[in-house]
Order: C-alpha cells, then structure tokens, then sequence
C-alpha cells in the first residue's frame, strides 16, 4: 500500500480532531507526521504507538517556570498536541526545558521550520546515549555510533528533552541523518508515494472516521450536487 | 515576487469590505487571469505538443485514447476510457460510482502495464487507488441532451444546429477532478518540484482542456462509425463546446480553508482591476476594443440559459443594463473620452449598477489590458505557510482582530439565526456537506468555517482573562489554551493579505453557498453558471476556447464573454 502525504495529513488531521484537539493543533499533529512519513521516518507509527494514551485525552502541556534564559514546560505525555506551542516558545528564549516528553520525535519537524529563522538545536537522552538534532542547511541527527535511526526516534527520553539556540555536539556520537540524506527522501516519496501499513491505516481510519457525520435523509436531499438529472 | 504598486494604483484597490461580501464574489465573472485564460496562454507561448498516441475504440466508442504531452520541462500523458453505462447508474451527483468515461493525467509516457492498471482502476475513481505518477483524475457524463444529436448530426454528414449547441454547451459534462495526493495520486510537492506545473489548478484545468478533446474525439469517432461519411465537428462548432460541470458544497470549504491562496487571487483580479482604472486617458483603440468586447457580452449574455428564477431575473437586468451601457459608450459621448474613464465607470456602476453589471463590466476592463494585466497570473500562487508569532502581546493581538475582523465584532452571534447553519463532512463520500444546527444531528463535527465567529470568539476569550493573564505573550496563552491556536495563527498570518477573509457570517441563516462556489468557478474561467440550488449550481469551462490545433493561432486568446450567435 502507498499513500501520499496528503493522505497522511488527512488521516492524522482527522484523527486528531476525533481525539479532541481544537482547530489549528490538529493541523500541526497531521503535518508534523506527514513531514516524518514523507522522509521515511516513523511518524504513523508513533502516533499508533501512542493512540491508547491519547485515547484518554490529550495531554495538556504547562509552563513550569520561566527564567530570564530559560523555560520549564511540562509536556505531561506525548508532544503530538503540544509541539507546536513548545517550540513557539523555544524561539522566545535561550533554552526550553522540556519535561516528561514521551515522543521528541513529534518536535522534530516544527522544529526544523522554525530553525528556519531561529536557530535551535534538539537534545534528549535515550538509553543507548544521546539524541541530538542541529539544523544547519536542514535537519541532522546524531546518534551514538551504531545506534538504529527508528528505534532511537521511537525511544522514551529518559529526562528532559532540552531545546536550544547552540549545543556544543557530545564528542560520543555520529550523524546517522543528515539534510541531504533526508532531502533524497522526500524526493522519492514524492516520486514513489509512501508505504503505508494496512493494518496500522485502518486502526487509525477509524478514529479518523469519528468526525464524520451519518448521511440524514435532510442531507442526502440537499447535499451537494443534489440533482439527479444528467441532462 | 510581487510587484510593489504605484501609489495611484494602490489608491484604487478596492477594500475588502467591498469585495469580500459574499453576495458580490457571487456575482464575479471570469476574467483573462482566470486559470483556463492563463492556461491556454501558457500552451501557447511554451508551445506544447499533443500527439494522439492510441486510439482503441469500438463501434460503440467505448475503449481508450492516448494523448502525450511534450512540455519545456518533459513529458506528460493524458489517458481516456470511454465505458458503457446503464441508465439507472447515471446520476449528476458526486456521491456517483459509474460513468461514461475516466481519465488520469501522468507523469511521463504511459506504459502498457500502466495503461492497463489505469484501464481498470480510473473507472473507479474514489474506490481505487492510485500511484504517484498519476497527477489528476476525472469523470464525466454525456449530454444526454446534446450528445446524440450531435453524433447523429455529423453522422448525416452536417453541423448540429448552432443553437441547441451553445444553449447546452458541452457534450460532456464532469463532476469531479481530483488531484494532490488523493487516492494515493502525486502529492502537489511532486507538480511542484518538476516544474511542468507552476501556478494554481493548472494541471486540473489542463485535464478538464484535454477532456473537451476527448469529447470531440469521441463524437468523431462515432458519427464515422455510424456513418464513414460522416462529418467531423467545424472549427465553429468545436469552439461552442466546452465543458459542462456540477459543483457542489466542497469548494466553499477550500476557500476558506486556503486564505493566503484565495487572497492572492483576488488580489491578482483586483490589482489588474486596479491598474486599468488609474489608466489616465482611453486611446481611441481602447475605446474600440471595449465596445466589441461590450457587445460580445451583450451576445453572450443573450445566450446564458437558466431555469432559476433567481438566477434568470438576475439575467435579465444585467441585459438590460449592459444595453444601456452600450449606448452611453456609442461614439460620440463622453462615457469613453472623459478622464480616466475606466475607474469612473466602474465607480458608477459599483455604486448604481447590479452586482452583476459591475462585476462583468470590471472583467471586461481587465481583459482590455493584457499588456498591463497577464504578468499578475504568476501572483496567483502561494505557499501557504501560516506562522505564530508567539512574542505579540495579547493587547496587540486584540488590536489586531479589531483592526482586521471588525466585520465578525460587529456580528451578534446569540440569535439562532446567526447560527442557523453548520458545515460538517459527510460519511457518505467524505464530502462536505451543510447542515441546519437547530434541526439536524452532527453540529458537534462541525468544520471549522465560522471564521467571524471563532475570531470574534477569540477576541472575547482575551477580554475575560484574569488581569494577570492579559499581559501574557501569545506564545504562553497559546500553550495553556490551545483550542485558539488555528484561529490565532490565521489572524496573525493573514495580516498582510487584503482579501484573504470573506466578510460574513458563513453560519448565518442568510448563507448562500452557491455565492462561494460561483466565485471559486469564476476564478477557473467558469462562465453560464446555472444554480440548481443554494448549494450547488452547473456551468461550462473552456466554451469559446481554441482547441489544441489552434493553440498560438493569431486571436487565439481572444474568447472572453464568447459569443456564438451571427
């Protein structure tokens, strides 16, 4: 099965709304997953990972100190509906101290939008060592050597996720993604379309499915294109 | 990159109070910026090549036919495959799932092993899935008040009557044309990318143009078979016929779904507008232009055939008004001499005129100028991206809404009837659909179209924060109420954009859908709009327009309120 990212976009936008989140934060959950999907990074899978969680609500993130460099935010669970504000908020300040993120995946591509004009780095600790992203001509993820991109990204932080204007690159780790490589990506999603699991896009259809509305006689009536005349 | 106007220009932009209202984009007509106009411009001036490459059709015409396209920056396809379809399967309406004929437009040649995927996937549409060489798919209909007749004309070896052509316009008629990603086709990114396509809806519209050739096609084909001395469609004939369409709810939600895009064309529109009303002095051969210009649309709009009452009366004072006009511009007077004549007959006419007459006389004044006007068809397009400024204090931001969305405060939202309606996606066919809050289930999936309603919302939810809160930064407000975030980031992000709003209540018991429709069709280069409802309405593309042969000819471009009778 290949899907477009529009499709993706859709699925997750709908999802989202299903789920509870307001007009705006659905729009930054599906586009930051059609972004991850559409370089072949694992945002379906996430957001599937995560859909129980969300399922009992989404969590609301709040501010837990500001400083005059520095802001605490309590994530409270997955950054799927908060990513955007975090990083709104990064862009206002030295360092974002993120708490108790259960997906920095989700922050990535915001964040590469916003290094557009404010520059920023990611860093979070998984149990293989730390993540760091820079954005230099475009995202560039470093990993310890040897550690798997999918697993890495899908990995619970343990601590904080610490956004920034400048990180100093820990000596440990290597670049496992780089711009380019995420660049070529795209391209062959946009040439090839993207795989898409069918059981996954089910799962996820359905919740999608929520925001629709049963077909009243009223509405078959007077919906659109309501003539049968072919004349 | 958009040119920076010349204060005089600027000047006489029109405000988005005046255009903005529903009721007066429900009254525009097309204009040369149109997307079928810069279209065909386009094909012309890049000199693209159509070779017919298959043509497998039986006696009855149903098979397939093969276009390829050779464009400056490579090759694309046009596949159609005519199928028979029983009558009790023929419906007008989207929610259709047979046709007389489907049609995908590829990237690159088409191989047999995609030809054939297509054979068996485009007459599915909706239900099947697509690849990401596939750029955009349609259906279409026959007329079955046209089409026969046609076939049976040329097959008696003459012309249909001229007439019974122009009324219906069209031998086949679409109800969909689909593209970005949908069903799995090419995301817009990868049109984009290779450059063949660069402006807005170009690569739908050249799939509706190379329909219309199908159509010819197709008629040919079966009047030879009726009859091998069969009659092929006159250079004449063929320019009477475009494309019908029916167009329901689902492009009222895009235009509000896609503000920074829908401002940028009518700021285009208007800014051509605009340029031609600072125009100081009309030459003579100006003054003569406009005249045949005036009265082809005398004729064409002599030709525009309705069976809405509303629609028809609207007619029928615009042919009185435009005769009126006509002989006030006779030679002779003043209406053309005096100075800068354009901007004070608009001004006229917007003031004493019918939205109508205003309207059409404006898209006449811009095609009087291609010389001032065709380089603002390149502003058409946008990227879309909306961001927050999250350091704006919240005073800021309220002063802002005030300043930009005093139509929506000023609107009492309390009253049912200021909310009768509610717009919602349908289970059936996912396709939007508008539902009566008050007596229909489903107002809690409402989408988000009440745009004065959410700003105006937003601007409330400021006032009755606590003090404290109020000196907040948008970006802290927006972490701890993020139900504001879509409306925040389109207030901000829309700042700059004249036009990007439509200023009335789209919840209001007062809506009329069709008003959005029309002015999303008249930007494709829709004309003959034929409403057969409050939602939905018909109308034809492409009638008047040269055929693929003719491309480049002189006068080629020259079909603008096209005219057919004498």
């Amino acid at each position: 099965m290949r899907v477009s990212q529009f499709e993706i976009y859709r699925l997750i936008q709908r999802a989202m709304e299903a789920l509870g989140a307001g007009y705006g934060v659905d729009r930054d959950a599906a586009r930051a997953v059609a972004w991850l999907e559409a370089r072949a990074l694992p945002g379906l899978a996430a957001f599937d990972a995560e859909l129980p969680r969300l399922e009992a609500g989404l969590p609301l993130a709040r501010l837990q100190s500001r400083g005059e460099s520095e802001l605490v935010i309590e994530a409270g669970g997955s950054a799927i509906a908060s990513a955007g504000a975090v990083l709104d908020l990064a862009t206002t300040v030295g360092r974002l101290r993120l708490q108790g993120c259960t997906t920095p995946l989700f922050l990535i591509p915001g964040a590469a939008d916003a290094a557009k004009n404010h520059p920023l780095s990611l860093a979070w600790q998984i149990a293989a060592g730390n993540v760091l992203l820079t954005f230099s001509g475009g995202p560039n993820l470093f990993l310890p050597p040897g550690t798997e991109v999918r697993s890495a990204l899908l990995a619970e932080p343990q601590g904080d996720v610490v956004i920034e204007r400048a990180t100093a690159m820990p000596p440990e780790l290597a670049p496992a993604l780089t711009a380019e490589t995420l660049a070529a990506r795209l391209d062959e999603s946009l040439n090839k379309g993207i795989a898409g699991a069918p059981a996954l896009w089910r799962r996820l259809d359905a919740v999608a499915a929520r925001i629709q509305v049963p077909a009243s006689e009223t509405s078959r009536e007077r919906g659109a294109g309501g003539g049968d005349a072919n004349t | 990159m958009k040119a920076v106007e010349p204060p005089a220009v600027q000047a006489l932009l029109r405000p988005a109070d005046t255009v903005m209202r529903a009721k007066r984009l429900g009254s525009f007509h097309s204009t040369r910026l149109s997307f079928s106009r810069s279209l065909l411009r386009r094909l012309a001036r890049e000199n693209w090549r159509f070779t017919r490459t298959q043509f497998e059709l039986n006696a009855r015409g149903f098979g397939h036919l093969v276009y390829e396209i050779e464009t400056p920056k490579g090759l694309i396809s046009f596949a159609g495959f005519s199928n028979y379809l029983a009558p009790e399967d023929r419906t007008d309406r989207v929610i259709a799932e047979k046709w007389d004929a489907a049609f995908a437009l590829t990237a690159g040649p088409l191989s047999e092993e995609a030809l054939a995927r297509l054979a068996a996937s485009a007459p599915r549409q909706e239900a099947a899935r697509f690849s990401a060489d596939e750029l955009v798919l349609s259906r279409a209909n026959k007329s079955l008040r046209l089409f026969d007749a046609v076939a049976q004309a040329l097959a008696a070896g003459r012309q249909p009557p001229l007439a019974d052509v122009v009324r219906v316009g069209y031998l086949m008629r679409t109800t969909a044309v689909y593209g970005n990603g949908k069903f799995g086709l090419a995301d817009l990114g990868r049109l984009w990318r290779e450059g063949i396509f660069s402006l807005p809806y170009e690569a739908e519209m050249l799939m509706v143009y190379m329909i219309r050739q199908f159509s010819f096609d197709l008629i040919e084909h079966i009047a030879r078979r009726m009859n091998p001395a069969a009659v092929p469609l006159s250079p004449a004939t063929r320019r009477a016929l475009g494309i019908g369409n029916a167009t329901g709810l689902g492009m009222a939600p895009f235009l509000v779904g896609h503000p920074a895009l829908f401002s940028n064309w009518i700021l285009a529109r208007e800014t051509a507008l605009a340029r031609v009303r600072a125009i100081a002095a009309a030459v003579p051969q100006k003054q003569d232009r406009f005249l045949t210009l005036l009265d082809r649309a005398i004729g064409h709009v002599g030709e525009w055939v309705t069976e809405d009452d509303e629609q028809a009366a609207r007619i029928d004072r615009l042919a009185e008004e435009l005769e009126s006009l006509r002989e006030l511009a006779a030679p002779g007077g003043m209406l053309l001499t005096r100075a800068q004549p354009w901007d004070a007959l608009a001004r006229e006419l917007e003031k004493g005129a019918s939205l109508e007459a205003s309207e059409l006389i404006n898209s006449l004044l811009i095609e009087l100028y291609p010389e001032l006007v065709d380089e603002l068809e390149a502003t058409t397009g946008s990227t879309e991206r909306e961001a927050i400024d999250p350091s704006m204090s919240l005073a800021a931001l309220c002063a802002l809404i005030e300043q930009r969305y005093g139509w929506a405060l000023a609107i009492d939202y309390g009253p049912h009837s200021a909310q009768h309606f509610f717009w919602y996606r349908s289970a059936e066919k996912d396709e939007p659909r508008l539902g009566e809050r008050f007596n229909e289930p489903g107002a809690e999936l409402e989408l988000p179209i009440g745009i004065g309603r959410m700003a105006a919302g937003l601007h409330r939810a400021i006032a009755e924060l606590p003090q404290a809160e109020q000196r907040e930064s948008v970006g802290e407000f927006l972490l701890a109420h993020p139900q504001w975030r879509g409306i925040l980031r389109r207030i901000q992000s829309l700042a700059g954009l004249p036009y990007a709003e439509i200023h009335d209540n789209l919840l209001g018991a007062d809506c009329l859908p069709v008003d959005l429709l029309r002015c999303k069709l008249s930007i494709f280069g829709a004309a003959k709009f034929d409403p057969k409802s409050d939602r939905w309405t018909r109308i034809t593309l492409f009638q008047g327009a040269p055929s693929i042969d003719e491309l480049g000819r002189p006068g080629a471009d020259d079909w603008a309120f096209p005219c057919f009778a004498g």
